[in-house]
């Protein structure tokens, strides 16, 4: 994969694509709002692809949504920080702007695909209605088949012509897929992408997104849990754990040597498919809830190298030109 | 006992076009599959987006027409062209569907999403199924504080928890899982497998696990079969699957996993992929086959026999 590492000063040189910080979400409950995310923070280059990665509930969702502004309304909000797409404020775009930004600029695939699709209209009138709310010139038809033929549709006029519950789960992924790259947008939005697909769609869908990113330049945020396709595929990647980005790191560099306890837990936990009887291991322990999030370190409870420090709130520090780390153990050291 | 037997089962798919919206064709999505579980047994169900492993999943427990074949369930046989053969059984065969959202009722709340199945079929009564409902959060790891939210509160993992825990509540003796653990990182999986594993022990159920996590299908299942377009390729006992792969595809399979090490890309299995309305005559899987010969034109393998594999090859690999 040693192509997709550019050089990295001519990429440190440009602007951000998306840049979001101190991000602040919350929902409402009976009891007062509970936030979800604590100050995230995390920048995108032109061209690149950045990882975001963590368990279950830690706020990776909701972190993509905020910056299409879809966060599910009403109960969900941003408290507090600021969303750019390069240099124009996503958070103060009016409607009308932020739905011609949707698509065009940012394109999203979103987790759930057969949620995201309208299940009364077949997949032809979904596709067009974006290419007519941006006015997108003449061949549209063509253009559509040729991504659906990309996105692995032998057939791409029967699934034009289908329902979505015509089409299976991976079907319906891909169709997601192919509409998100429809018109070049600069970022990509990939919430889980490839979930389900079977491993060698997977493979071919990821090299597809690979071939845009270096046609066109567009940049993606790619959300997963699976860690052995951000370490193929990502230059760059953020760890969350309870709503926090605990660990930025790049990716060589966070494989031989991830940089917080809760990363390194992440890549042991890993099962190996070349032993006999391969383990599912887990990280001792249970992911806290947002609204039993406590002071101090998340991770601490869970921690095995926990110490006094651990009850203060560790801040995102840099130990490298790469690097970030909350954690007090790289605070001793320095 | 085989808790699911199914022969030759045939699911056909018709497409409508004209004026007269005739049937053109039939989208082949079930291809002549013949599978069985024994009762007890974790049997896992792999292949390739599309291929027709949710359709074999839901025609076997009568949720989609099939067209032909036979099926019996717990050694009865069942009368393929009734709906209502399945309903005796309904309670007993559970499935999980592939997509959490849109089968969680969106207006109820989790607590309602769980206690209606437990009181339906009498598991628990009105007076104890708080306790029932929260036994089950705690089994696949969720807080009980939640219990009056709505399923669009959770994120995709929480939801996907749920729709198991209402599958696994009413005690059933066989659940078809589709896709249940593969939006969940490693540590949530990893709960979820041993919650099946034990239910396996203590109450002998038996799973139809289909899924695309091959470390996941590896960690669990006692057998595998292998699907392609429509039709089981190879099937075998879970070590030898992994360890020697028979079939061209199960191979390709295993060659595009991912792994951490940067400098092993995953590999990519090219050709064209046919169309499950025009199915190429021959092998089904001839167009993408880096081994295909001449007499792979011929018809569709028959299965041989290896050891306790079984695979549809002209020429299976050693
Ligand atoms: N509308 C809402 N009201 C209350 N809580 C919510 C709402 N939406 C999400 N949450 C909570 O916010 C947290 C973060 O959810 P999010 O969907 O971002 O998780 P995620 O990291 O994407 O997880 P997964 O990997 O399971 O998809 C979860 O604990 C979830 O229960
Ligand atoms: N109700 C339906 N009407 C028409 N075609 C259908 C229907 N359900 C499924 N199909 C078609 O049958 C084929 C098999 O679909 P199925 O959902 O079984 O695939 P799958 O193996 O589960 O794929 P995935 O891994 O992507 O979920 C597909 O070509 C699909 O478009
Ligand atoms: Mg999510
Ligand atoms: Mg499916």
């Amino acid at each position: 994969m040693r192509h997709l590492i550019r050089n990295r000063s001519s990429i440190l040189n440009r602007q951000p694509v998306l840049t979001v910080k101190d991000l602040t979400i919350a929902f409402e409950t009976e009891e007062g709002l509970v936030e979800i995310t604590d100050k995230v923070s995390f920048e995108i280059l032109p061209g690149e692809i950045f990882g975001l990665v963590g368990e279950s509930g830690c706020g990776k969702t909701i972190t993509a949504l905020s910056i299409l502004r879809l966060l599910p309304q009403p109960g969900t909000k941003i408290t507090s920080g600021s969303i750019f797409l390069k240099d124009r404020n996503i958070l103060s775009l009016s409607y009308e702007q932020m739905r011609s930004v949707r698509g065009k600029e940012i394109g999203m695939i979103f987790q759930e695909p057969a949620a995201a699709l309208n299940p009364l209209l077949p997949v032809k009138k979904q596709l067009m209605e974006l290419f007519d709310y941006h006015k997108f010139p003449d061949d549209k038809e063509k253009r559509v088949a040729e991504l659906l033929h990309r996105v692995g549709f032998p057939d791409p006029q029967r699934i034009l012509a289908s329902y979505p519950h015509e089409l299976s789960g991976g079907m319906l992924q891909r169709v997601m897929i192919a509409i998100a790259l429809m018109l070049s947008p600069s970022l990509i939005i990939a919430d889980e992408p490839t979930t389900a697909l079977d491993v060698t769609v997977q493979a071919q869908i990821m090299e597809l997104l690979i071939e845009m990113q270096r046609e066109i330049d567009t940049s993606i945020l790619f959300i997963t849990h699976n860690l052995s396709l951000i370490a193929q595929y990502a230059n760059r990647l953020a760890v969350m754990y309870a709503g926090r980005i605990v660990e930025e790191n790049d990716l060589d560099s966070f494989i031989n040597n991830p940089l917080h306890p809760y990363s390194r837990g992440l890549i042991e936990a890993l099962p190996d498919l070349n032993s006999e009887n391969p383990q599912l291991k887990s990280i001792p322990g249970q992911v806290p809830q947002p609204k039993d999030y406590s002071f101090g370190c998340r991770f601490r409870e869970r921690c095995n190298k926990a110490f006094e420090l651990c009850t203060d709130k560790p801040e995102l520090m840099s130990t490298g030109d790469t690097q970030k780390v909350a954690c007090f153990l790289y605070k001793k050291e320095l | 006992m085989n808790i699911l037997d199914i022969q030759n089962l045939h699911t056909f798919f018709p497409i409508t076009g004209g004026v007269f919206s005739k049937i053109t064709g039939y989208i082949k999505a079930v291809n002549d599959v013949s599978l069985y579980i024994k009762k007890g047994e974790i049997v896992s169900v792999v292949g390739e987006s599309g291929c027709g492993k949710s359709t074999l999943g839901l025609t076997a427990l009568g949720l989609t027409p099939a067209s032909s074949g036979t099926i019996a369930l717990a050694d009865k046989k069942i009368d393929i062209k009734k709906q209502h053969s399945w309903k005796p059984f309904r309670k007993d065969y559970q499935i999980i569907f592939q997509d959490p959202f849109t089968s969680l009722n969106p207006r109820h709340t989790i607590y309602k999403i769980l206690s209606e199945p437990l009181l339906l079929h009498k598991v628990y009564t009105r007076k104890n199924v708080r306790e029932g409902v929260i036994r089950l959060m705690e089994h696949v790891g969720l807080s009980t504080d939640y219990l009056r939210r709505f399923p669009h509160a959770f994120s995709g993992g929480q939801r996907q928890r749920i729709a198991i825990a209402r599958a696994i509540g009413i005690k059933p003796k066989m659940i078809v899982c589709d896709e249940v653990a593969s939006a969940l990182d490693v540590s949530v999986q990893a709960q979820i497998i041993q919650l099946l594993l034990q239910l396996k022990k203590e109450m002998n159920l038996s799973l139809m696990f289909i899924s695309h996590d091959l470390s996941l299908v590896k960690a669990i299942s006692d057998r595998i079969y292998v699907m392609y377009l429509g039709k089981i390729v190879e099937s075998a006992p879970s070590s030898d699957l992994f360890k020697k792969p028979k079939h061209p595809y199960t191979q390709a399979l295993l060659n595009s996993i991912p792994t951490l090490n940067r400098n092993k890309k995953p590999a990519i299995l090219s050709g064209e992929v046919p169309s499950p309305i025009n199915l190429p005559s021959g092998c089904v899987f001839k167009s993408r086959c880096k081994y295909a010969k001449e007499e792979c034109d011929r018809k569709h393998p028959e299965f041989s026999t290896i050891g306790d594999t079984h695979v549809a090859c002209y020429f299976p690999l050693s």
